[in-house]
């Protein structure tokens, strides 16, 4: 199911293409970046005790969640900020 | 009690990613993982060959009674390569995205070629919309007059003239990473000598990518073919006069439409007369 998107979002040199789709009830990121850099799906995570982090899908790429998950969670912040 | 306690705690979180999750949130991602997998995320505007994001590809069925359309990732890796590192490592030496067809049976070097047996037993198709080349302009030193070493570059758009899609003839490796057990799906596309427009368009190579009709994609995927017949195909130079070619954006890959036109004032217009 659609979500939202594609958008992109300028970070450091290059940029992120981000589309959404909400999948099995849950909703993840599909990131393509501008750079040699392999697409990426990333989605919110909640550690069972209200600690929520970003984590790819599948495994394997948790450092590139920790860094462009962040970025996405700020294009909303400053969207809904505006 | 602290034992019992710390068990039940074990077995109730997981790790995913290194990171501890729920039992539930962990069962959730991997059903994900295939969900995800499957997902449709071919609606791009623009595919960077070297990105690694999939494409769009036709491929027989076991009988060769008909066709799917898979996704696979662009730029063949060798069966050889052990891992994803040297995965990486290999594409960006060898430039795997293409295979010449001078070079589908017998290497730069006179030797067997390592495409020989993907365009033999492994022929499929690159499903497109169109696609982008840069065109190289040499400026002329304001004052010696000679031409200046590093050109200026132009990207372009071509596409087949009303053709909302059209078939790039290619090959396909399957490839399996022996530290992680990931299957790979990969695939080239072939390229032949360019024709009247890419000759001015992809001056720096002089290639572009076979591009078949209906008949010809069906016969390159579907049937069994002699080297030469496959050579003969993978040669084809798609017509000129049925293609078209517009300048874009430099940052084209940033946009939402890649394919927006877009005129450079300084910039020489194309010899189209034939």
């Amino acid at each position: 199911m659609p979500y939202e998107g594609p958008y992109t979002i300028n970070y450091c040199d290059y940029v992120l293409h981000v589309s959404e789709a909400v999948i099995k009830g849950t909703r993840v990121f599909h990131v393509e970046f501008s750079i040699n850099v392999k697409p990426v799906n990333l989605v919110v995570v909640d550690n069972g005790k209200g600690f929520k982090f970003w984590t790819t899908i599948p495994e394997g790429r948790q450092a590139i969640a920790d860094e462009i998950g962040p970025v996405i969670g700020r294009y909303y912040y400053d969207k809904k900020n505006k | 009690m602290a034992g019992i306690t710390t068990t039940k705690r074990t077995n109730d979180m997981c790790y995913y990613n290194g990171q501890k999750v729920s039992r539930t949130d962990y069962i959730r991602l991997i059903q994900l993982e295939k969900a995800v997998k499957d997902y449709d995320f071919l609606n791009n505007g623009v595919v960077n060959g070297f990105s690694g994001m999939p494409i769009a590809v036709l491929k027989p069925n076991a009988d060769k009674s008909n066709f799917d359309i898979v996704q696979m990732e662009w730029g063949i890796i060798a069966p050889f390569i052990p891992n994803r590192q040297e995965a990486d490592i290999f594409k960006r030496k060898f430039t795997t995205l293409n295979a010449k067809v001078e070079n589908l049976f017998t290497n730069e070097a006179g030797k067997r070629s390592m495409w020989a047996d993907a365009a033999r037993t492994r022929r499929c198709l690159v499903l497109s919309t169109g696609f982008f080349e840069w065109r190289h302009v040499y400026r002329n030193h304001a004052k010696t007059g000679l031409p200046l070493k590093t050109p200026d570059k132009y990207p372009y758009y071509i596409n087949v003239a009303d053709a909302p899609y059209f078939f790039m003839a290619a090959i396909s490796q399957e490839w399996t990473d022996r530290e992680t057990g990931e299957i790979a799906h990969t695939v080239a596309v072939t390229t032949t000598k360019a024709n009247h427009l890419m000759e001015q368009v992809h001056n720096s190579k002089m290639r572009m990518p076979t591009i078949l009709t209906d008949e010809l994609a069906w016969e390159w995927m579907m049937t069994d073919l002699t080297d030469e017949r496959i050579t003969e195909i993978a040669s084809t130079q798609h017509p000129t006069e049925q293609m078209t070619a517009c300048t874009i954006t430099k940052e084209f890959q940033a946009l939402l439409d890649p394919t927006e036109p877009f005129e450079y004032a300084d910039l020489p217009a194309l010899e189209l007369n034939l």
